[in-house]
């Protein structure tokens, strides 16, 4: 029983940080990825 | 100047009827509907009967809510109206009673058929009746001419209109279903009025909101 | 410029990250097991966080969508879909770890309870929201359209709530009712998770507007 609800516990939890660190990974990628194409197309200028 | 805009709107659907003719067929169809899929005894009908009927007039007001808007926007009126020197929230005002209004003769002649093909025998108190019908439709239109004004002019309107309608508008329709089953049940009106009152609570602060942001909804 | 190029957002980062795993370590180790609950009510150290973070998120929605219908200035209408965004994640979040915790509370996983449906029909709106955003047609429209939407919703909230919560006045168990009899070793990680949850929050409210206003001058620049 007891550890039964523990898996709850580990399920919930784990659910919300992997969300947000997914999030976080997802917009560094974004950003990288406008701030490369800003420094690829600025010389040609 | 309201009552121009109301009259508009009045004389617009007397000569064409396009609007209630439209929701009076497809209430009808709606309850054609119930009827197949509720093969029940009316004694147990009668327990979702009031949910039923609410969910009726929701489909109703969404399908008449796109007429309404449906011809401003084939004759571009809007934005002819909304460049006149009209305070816009009067329109908003106007575009919400006469929805009212199209709605509740719509409902007067729906809940006939509605008791009739199935087979609900009710004996109810009629003023509470048409306070209730008044009340659901005062909520219904209030968010409807809101939504419909955002809705109208987006590529998709058809779809956006009930997605944003349907969870707004949900606490008029728990009452409603709620107010609905107390008058049906013949309880005494203290025991159901709190739903008259969410309702009226709803109407008062959507009133107020509609016509102070229908300003920004029309701007061009 | 990368937004963690600045120090202030990297510290900033970092403390929370500091916080976040000090609120773990607490939950795990010092906060009591509850009865029956064990483990299981641990949830509620995550889970109502998350869903304040959500609620608050709205909330930013509908000031910046005034904010925006005021000034008609555009920062708003990013600050307004950011919240919007980050919000409607949380949500999806509150959504899933409130069943989960209910499971073995409740012994079934849904319930119509006042805050749970409430969540539920704010996420249902803000699909609408983003489907405006998407299908609206003109910018300077959807800007407008977006934030008169987040207006509307969040005055619904109160009222949604009330609804509910009369419609089935027999639920009634969620834990926080009882809040103030608890011991203060539920009472101060509880609040301790609160603060690292809503510093996490404006964090990546911060670095979501920032990523929003690169874009924002990328489609300016035609770069």
């Amino acid at each position: 029983m007891v550890y039964n609800f523990l898996s709850y516990f580990v399920t919930a939890v784990s659910l919300v940080f992997l969300t947000i660190l997914g999030w976080f990974v997802y917009q560094l990628r974004q950003e990288g990825r406008i701030i490369r194409r800003r420094s690829n197309i600025s010389p040609k200028e | 100047m309201f009552w121009t805009l109301l009259k508009k709107e009045m004389q617009i659907e007397l000569r064409s009827k396009e609007i209630s003719v439209s929701m009076l067929a497809f209430g009808l169809t709606v309850i054609l509907t119930f009827a197949f899929a509720f093969n029940v005894s009316p004694i147990i009908f009668k327990t979702f009967a009031p949910g039923l009927f609410w969910i009726m007039i929701l489909f109703i007001a969404v399908l008449g809510l796109h007429r309404m808007y449906a011809y401003e926007k084939d004759f571009d009126a809007f934005s002819l109206m909304v460049s006149a020197p009209v305070d816009r929230g009067l329109i908003f005002l106007a575009k919400w009673v006469s929805g009212v209004v199209f709605l509740f003769i719509t409902e007067l002649l729906i809940v006939p058929p509605f008791l009739l093909f199935l087979q609900l025998n009710l004996v109810l108190n009629v003023y509470q009746g048409l306070l209730l019908l008044l009340m659901g439709n005062l909520g219904i239109m209030v968010i409807g001419s809101l939504v419909s004004g955002l809705a109208m002019r987006a590529k998709m309107s058809e779809v956006l209109l009930p997605i944003l309608l349907f969870p707004l508008v949900s606490p008029i329709i728990i009452a409603a279903t709620k107010a609905t089953v107390g008058l049906v049940n013949r309880s005494p009106f203290w025991q159901w009025q709190i739903w008259v009152l969410i309702m009226g609570t709803f109407i008062v602060i959507f009133a107020i909101v509609g016509y102070t942001i229908f300003d920004h909804i029309t701007e061009e | 410029m990368r937004f963690f190029a600045d120090k202030k957002n990297s510290v900033w980062l970092g403390l929370v990250l500091l916080m976040l795993a000090i609120d773990m370590w607490v939950v795990v180790t010092y906060t009591p097991m509850v009865p029956d609950q064990h483990w299981a009510q641990k949830i509620f150290y995550v889970h109502v966080p998350v869903a304040w973070t959500a609620f608050l998120s709205y909330f930013v929605v509908m000031v910046a969508g005034i904010l925006f219908l005021i000034k008609k200035d555009y920062y708003w209408d990013r600050v307004g879909l950011a919240a919007a965004e980050l919000g409607t994640m949380y949500t999806t979040l509150v959504l899933i770890t409130g069943p989960i915790w209910a499971k073995p509370i409740w012994g079934k996983p849904w319930i119509w309870e006042p805050r749970l449906t409430t969540t539920l029909i704010l996420f249902l709106v803000y699909i609408g929201y983003f489907m405006l955003r998407e299908f609206g047609g003109h910018p300077e429209r959807v800007a407008r359209y977006a934030a008169i939407i987040g207006i509307v919703a969040f005055v619904d909230v109160p009222i949604i709530f009330l609804s509910v919560k009369f419609w089935s006045p027999e639920i009634q168990s969620h834990p926080q009712i009882e809040m103030v009899a608890q011991p203060h070793r539920i009472l101060i990680p509880f609040f301790y998770s609160l603060i690292t949850f809503t510093l996490l929050y404006i964090i990546m409210l911060r670095f979501r507007i920032h990523i929003l206003k690169l874009k924002h001058e990328e489609a300016e620049n035609g770069l």
